[in-house]
Formats: structure tokens, C-alpha cells, sequence
């Protein structure tokens, strides 16, 4: 019984608090003569956090730390072996092209003179061929670590940027450097109240194999930026998305120890519309944000190919944690599969050559036993479905890549036609709440009917009036105009961003019941920008994220932009 | 303070919600019958009708309360919350479903659905209304969907007595003619389905 306990206590919230705030992790050097108690205890969380990730935890706060130090970040790790050691390249404020190479623990003799040094020494040698960078320049090359060198490590390097390395010496930042830095920018933003700091906690202590609560984030996030406050000045707002993108870093640095990768790229997904937000209600030009966004972006996109290596190695079928699986398996078989299909048709937005990896017979087999139908939101993985292959096999199966397009439009019409009785979820319940309700957990009845409403309709009918699905629609027009089409509309652009908007127009309009073809093609093909935020249509690749975490801000119009800025990727690239 | 039971409170209040809730819904059944949607955000909501009709939705409040001083609160017993919270649910749903039949009425007016004259109830009235109305069918002529006859239970009391005191042949005679009404509807619930087509 005590051995029961004690494995119990491992996890336990209060030990983790316990640890915190005796400094049992810690080794930092602060000086806290001047601080208030939620500096100290912000201070000991931070510590914390920095003492138990590995590299990959700390690369994007480090990568905004350089921003904010008025470095240019060039290169953002994606982990591949073509890197010659290089995890961050960045320029600095006087032009000068620097390398980081970035390692978690302590460095010992050992470990230095078998494995890191070799490293190191491509770090330094080999020239960085990025078109931003001037050959002729050399660079400056770091080794960062989030533990300490041992002593006769830090002697070797002494003698060896005394000799061998006196033309372009190694240069170290170790934990203490590091936390300062960390601390620093994050102090832009102290948690004041005990329920600031409070929401700060619960979500650091969250569980880590479960998603991230969006409201609770994102209200979390909002007071960060300071979304609301007006006055501000843009090196502010820079400075304050710079904390955001550190707060987020230590939230999700559980998910990354973890490998929950879906978590860690919902709740990047959420910050990058935060900050989109931030600049489209500012008017902020890119150099008080887009760094920032850029390196948030990168992080996504190394944690999806993460996700994409662990789908490959049959992290689906593997997936059983307990007797329930039988049941939620396929719920989180749903989440890894459409998470994934947004980080391919990003990829192929930005023309990025691996978009089309996943196209093998293998990836469709596992696929068809992921696309789980728990509500209207669960329909947006079958269009960016639809996307994909439309863009992959076109040519292979011009008529079965429309399939993913009949099976929703055939969905709502069964579940939320004139012949239902209950209707599917609105894109309004995520997928926690439609388990629940499936298995009769819910805290709170849901009170609202679906059924002869939609919010995906109108996107799958102007789609497929996009493509020229004449007959196809035709066949189930009757039903069509029987189903009112919803939407909302937020007051003004930024407030898409918001995970609710206080401000804005719901609409519920019935199709026409005489419809003319030609009529239904015209406006299928008119995409108004008015209402697609500027970021949004400048970084269109974040789309498809943006959507799967938002399906209740997914409208005709964002699908038919998705759909056109798809065809001109391919139109362009291949 | 003295140590309370804050986490026990917290799932009373939203029992008492869910009761709230239930409690309502059982005593507007008109207004349960219609599905209800939820506005997640915004502040505005339009709609259109079945016949294309843009309309702009407009909120109604329906709100009650009961309110307890210190020392009533120190004794009252969850037998007479579940009263109180009785009491306010009779008040909200007299709101609630007061608002309905106030809105249908403006709307039934202003689409000439009134029988002229405003008949009494009768046999005679009610197939005047049924052929004002449209008709909906479950796509086959033997499975109408007929409307819901709403009306005050005096008034339901006395349509019982007259369909009690009316001769088999007048029974025969009504359903006759209403056969005959739903037979024109379907024919005109066919050309109505007929059009919802594409066209080029």
C-alpha cells in the first residue's frame, strides 16, 4: 500500500508545488532582495521549467530571446541531419551571422569528448549556406545548454578557442545566462493577482496527455498581450508578444516532454491567432510581430512532423491505454489523423516538396479508420481530406477524390436533415464535450437542437459548385434547401482571432429552393476578402490550423479561399 | 471563517440549475416542442424564413427571481429551495411561453392566417384552418404532418364535448372533407417540391 502511495504522490499536484517553491530544482543565482512573493514564485516556476525540458523544450523561448536581443532568426531547427549542427541561425543587430547549437543537461568530460565536441566542431567549421547570409562573413558560433559544462569541458574550450578555434572561438551560455534571459522577458508580464497566477499554474500543472482548455488559454493569453489595452506603443506590443510566446512556451512544455504533440500544436495554433489578433487590431507592421510568428510557426511545423513520424512508426495502433480505448481510441485516432491532413495542406500552401509523403496505399489504410464523424467539426478534416487528395491523385482517380465531399454533405443531410430528430453538434462542441454527451458524462445537459441547421453546408455546396459537381448536387438539392445554413460573422476582422467574440452577426439563411447552376457557380467563385483578415491572406499556409482549432469560424468564404489559395500552390509548383 | 463546503455547493447550485431548467421545459410545452438554439457569440442574429424572408431576431428577456434574508437563508431546507425554484419556473415559463404566442400572433396576422371573422371553434373552423395553412407531407400522401392545435383548456375541454356530441355522419362527413383538403395539399405540397431543383 505505501509503494501505491507513493507512485501516486509522483504526480501529484501539491508534490510538484512543493518541489517548486523549496527550489529543489533549481541552481539559479537571482537576485530576489526587490521582489514580490508572485516574482519569486514566477521566478521558481520558470526555474522549474527550465530545469526539466530538454532542447527542444527551450528552443522557442530561446528563439525569442534572440529576437528581442534584436537578432534576425533565419534558420529554426526542424531536427533533420542536413543542419551540420546548427539548431538556430540569426543574425545580429550588426549584421554578423551567428550559429546555436542548443543541448539539454549537464555537460560532462565524457559526454563532451564522445559526442558533443564533434559536433561542435561542424558547428564552427562548417560555413552556413543560407541564401540571407554572406559567405564571405564568418560567423560566430554558441553552444547553449540548459545544465552546466564540467569544469575540465570549460578548461578544453578555453585552450581550444586559445588554438585551434582563435579565428571563430566557441562561445557558451549555460543555465544561469539562460534562466536570467528567460526571466527577463518574461517579467514583461508578471502574474499581479492570485488569479492570474492561479490560471498561469493551472495551466502549467494541467494534465499533459489531455488538450489544452482554449477559453482558459486564450483569456490567459489575451492579459498577456494585453489585447485590450489601448495606448499602447508597438515596441510594447512587440515586447509583450515576446512574453506570450514564453508563457506558451512553459505551458507546453509538458506536452512536449510528454510527445503530445496534438496538445503542444493546438496550443501554438491559438497563441499564432493571438498574435495574429494583436497586429491585425494594432495595424502592426511585420517587424513587431512576424519574427515572433514565425519562429511559433516553425515550432508548429517541426512538432507536426513529429506527429507525422509517430503516425508513421504505428502510433495509431498503438495507442491503447486502457479498456476504454475501444471507444475513445477512435476519437484520438480522429484528432491525430486531422491535425496531421492541416499540417500536409500547409505544406503544400508553402510548397514545401514533403507535402505529398503521406500518399501511400499504408497512410489511406489507416486513415479510413480515423475520419470518426462526432459532430459538425469533425467534417473539416474530410475537406483538407478532400484537398489533399484532390491535389495528390487527381489525375490517378478524378471521381473518387470527391468521395470525403459526399460523405459530409451525405452526414448532415442524415443527421441534421428534415428526417432527424436530434441533430449532430454544432461546431460550437469540441470533441471532449461530444464524448461525454455520448457517454452521458456531461455536467450540463445540452440544451439546443441541431437539426435542420448547419454551419458546414454552405462550404461543402460552394465547393462542390467550385469543382463543377452539377449532378452530384442536383441528386441532393431537395434535402439541401431544407437545412438552413448558419454562420457568423465577427464585427471586425481581428475578432476572428478571438476564441469567442462578444461582437458580431449570426446569420441562418435558407438556400434557395429553385436554384439556377450558373447563379450557384458565380458566387461559389467569389471569394470576399473583405471579410479574410489581412494576416490571414498574407500567411495563408496557417489557414487549415487556424480552422481545425476554430471550426466554429470556418465559413464559405475561408473554404473557398483555402480551396483557391490550394490551386494556386499546385498551379505554381507543379 | 468557519471551514465551509464550497465544492458540495457549487454542484448543489448546478442541480438547482438543471432543475430550473427541466421544470420550465415541462410547463411551456408549446415552446418545448420547437427546437432552441444557443447564440455562442455576437450580439446581433437574423434569419430567414422558409420562404426567404430575411428577419432580424430579436431578444426577449424572461426573468425571475426570489430573494432570502440572512436568517431565512440560515434556515431554509432544500425542500423549500426545490419550492421556490418551482415557483420561479411557473414565472419564467408564463414569460417564456406568453413571448411565444405574442410573436406567433403578430406573424400569423401579418401573413392573413386569421380565419376571417374569427369563428368559434368548431369542426367547421378547423378545416377552415387547415386549408389556410400549408401542408407538409413525410414524402407520401398517407403520412401528413399536420399542425399542433394549441388552445386554452377550457376551450380543449369544450371541442371534446362537441367531437362527443357529433353524429357518426358528421364525424364521417368531417373526416370526408378533410380528407379532401389534405388530398389538394399533397397535390400542392408536390408542386412545391417539385421546384426545389437546380435550374440552369
Amino acid at each position: 500500500m505505501k509503494n501505491i502511495l507513493s507512485e501516486k504522490a509522483k504526480g501529484n499536484w501539491w508534490t510538484k508545488i512543493r518541489e517548486l517553491f523549496s527550489g529543489k530544482s533549481g541552481n539559479t543565482n537571482l537576485n530576489r532582495s526587490s521582489k514580490g512573493a508572485f516574482d519569486l514564485f514566477f521566478e521558481r516556476t520558470v526555474d522549474n521549467w527550465l530545469s526539466s525540458v530538454n532542447e527542444l523544450g527551450y528552443q522557442l523561448p530561446f528563439g525569442q530571446v534572440l529576437l528581442s536581443e534584436g537578432y534576425s532568426v533565419i534558420h529554426y531547427s526542424k531536427h533533420t541531419a542536413f543542419e551540420q549542427g546548427k539548431d538556430i541561425i540569426a543574425i545580429d543587430k550588426n549584421g554578423v551571422p551567428c550559429a546555436f547549437q542548443l543541448k539539454s543537461g549537464n555537460i560532462t568530460n565524457t559526454r563532451w569528448r564522445d559526442k558533443v565536441k564533434k559536433e561542435i566542431e561542424e558547428l564552427i567549421d562548417y560555413e552556413i549556406v543560407h541564401p540571407s547570409v554572406d559567405q564571405n562573413k564568418k560567423h560566430r558560433s554558441y553552444l547553449v545548454t540548459n545544465g552546466e559544462l564540467d569544469d575540465t569541458v570549460r578548461l578544453g574550450i578555453d585552450n581550444l578557442n586559445a588554438n585551434k578555434w582563435k579565428e571563430n572561438p566557441l562561445q557558451v551560455i549555460t543555465y544561469g545566462e539562460l534562466l536570467n534571459k528567460f526571466i527577463e522577458l518574461s517579467s514583461n508580464f508578471t502574474p499581479q493577482k492570485v488569479s492570474d497566477y492561479k490560471v498561469f499554474l493551472d495551466l502549467y500543472f494541467s494534465n499533459e496527455e489531455e488538450l489544452t482548455d482554449e477559453k482558459k488559454y486564450t483569456d490567459f493569453i489575451k492579459e498577456v498581450l494585453r489585447l485590450n489595452e489601448e495606448g499602447l506603443s508597438k515596441e510594447e506590443r512587440k515586447r509583450n508578444i515576446a512574453t506570450a510566446v514564453l508563457y506558451t512556451s512553459y505551458i507546453i512544455s509538458k506536452f512536449k516532454n510528454k510527445k503530445n504533440h496534438i496538445s503542444a500544436i493546438q496550443t501554438l495554433t491559438l497563441l499564432c491567432a493571438y498574435i495574429l489578433a494583436l497586429a491585425e487590431k494594432y495595424r502592426l507592421s511585420d517587424k513587431y510581430w512576424s519574427g515572433s510568428f514565425g519562429i511559433v510557426w516553425e515550432e508548429m511545423m517541426s512538432t507536426s512532423k513529429a506527429l507525422q513520424e509517430e503516425i508513421n512508426q504505428d502510433g495509431l495502433a498503438n495507442l491503447v491505454t486502457s479498456i476504454w480505448d475501444g471507444e475513445i481510441g477512435a476519437y484520438r485516432r480522429y484528432l491525430a489523423i486531422s491535425y496531421l491532413l492541416a499540417f500536409k495542406i500547409a505544406q503544400l500552401i508553402r510548397k514545401e516538396e514533403e507535402w505529398k509523403n503521406i500518399a501511400t496505399d499504408n497512410f489511406f489504410v489507416k486513415l479510413k479508420e480515423s475520419m470518426k464523424i462526432w459532430g459538425e467539426a469533425s467534417l473539416f478534416p474530410f475537406i483538407l481530406l478532400f484537398l489533399y487528395i484532390n491535389k495528390a491523385f487527381v489525375k490517378e482517380k478524378p471521381e473518387a477524390v470527391f468521395e470525403p465531399l459526399y460523405i459530409a454533405l451525405e452526414t448532415i443531410i442524415k443527421f441534421n436533415g428534415r428526417k432527424s430528430e436530434d441533430g449532430m453538434l454544432s461546431p460550437y462542441y469540441d470533441i471532449t464535450t461530444a464524448i461525454k454527451r455520448k457517454f452521458g458524462l456531461l455536467e450540463k445537459p445540452i440544451d439546443e437542437n441541431f437539426v435542420r441547421r448547419s454551419f458546414l453546408i454552405k462550404p461543402l455546396i460552394d465547393i462542390l459548385a467550385r469543382h463543377g459537381k452539377r449532378k452530384e448536387l442536383e441528386g441532393y438539392w431537395r434535402e439541401i434547401t431544407y437545412i438552413a445554413q448558419d454562420s457568423f460573422i465577427p464585427h471586425q476582422n481581428w475578432q476572428h482571432f478571438l476564441w469567442r467574440c462578444k461582437k458580431g452577426e449570426n446569420i441562418s439563411e435558407y438556400p434557395k429552393q429553385t436554384q439556377s447552376w450558373k447563379e450557384l457557380v458565380s458566387s461559389a467563385n467569389k471569394i470576399d476578402k473583405k471579410f479574410i483578415p489581412k494576416t490571414i491572406q498574407k500567411h495563408p499556409y496557417f489557414l487549415p490550423f487556424f480552422l481545425s482549432v476554430y471550426p466554429h469560424r470556418i465559413t464559405s468564404n475561408y473554404i473557398k479561399f483555402l480551396d483557391f489559395v490550394v490551386d494556386q500552390a499546385t498551379v505554381q509548383s507543379y | 471563517m468557519i471551514v465551509d463546503f464550497v465544492k458540495i455547493k457549487k454542484k448543489l447550485s448546478q442541480w438547482a440549475d438543471i432543475f430550473l431548467r427541466e421544470e420550465i421545459k415541462r410547463r411551456t410545452r408549446f415552446a418545448s416542442r420547437l427546437g432552441s438554439h444557443i447564440i455562442h457569440e455576437g450580439d446581433r442574429a437574423s434569419y430567414e424564413t422558409v420562404d426567404k424572408e430575411k428577419k432580424k431576431l430579436e431578444y426577449k428577456k424572461a426573468e425571475s427571481s426570489f430573494s432570502l434574508t440572512r436568517e431565512e437563508m440560515d434556515k431554509i431546507t432544500f425542500k423549500e429551495i426545490v419550492e421556490k425554484l418551482k415557483v420561479v419556473a411557473e414565472d419564467m415559463a408564463r414569460q417564456i411561453e406568453g413571448g411565444l404566442f405574442q410573436t406567433l400572433s403578430k406573424g400569423i396576422e401579418e401573413a392573413g392566417n386569421v380565419i376571417p371573422g374569427n369563428p368559434p371553434l368548431s369542426p367547421d373552423s378547423i378545416l377552415r384552418g387547415l386549408e389556410m395553412i400549408k401542408v407538409d407531407f413525410d414524402d407520401s400522401r398517407d403520412k401528413p404532418i399536420l399542425p399542433v392545435l394549441v388552445m386554452h383548456p377550457n376551450l380543449a375541454k369544450k371541442a371534446m364535448e362537441q367531437e362527443a356530441q357529433m353524429t357518426e355522419e358528421e364525424k364521417r362527413e368531417f373526416e370526408k372533407k378533410q380528407k379532401q383538403i389534405l388530398d389538394k395539399k399533397y397535390e400542392e405540397y408536390l408542386v412545391r417540391e417539385s421546384k426545389r431543383k437546380l435550374v440552369d
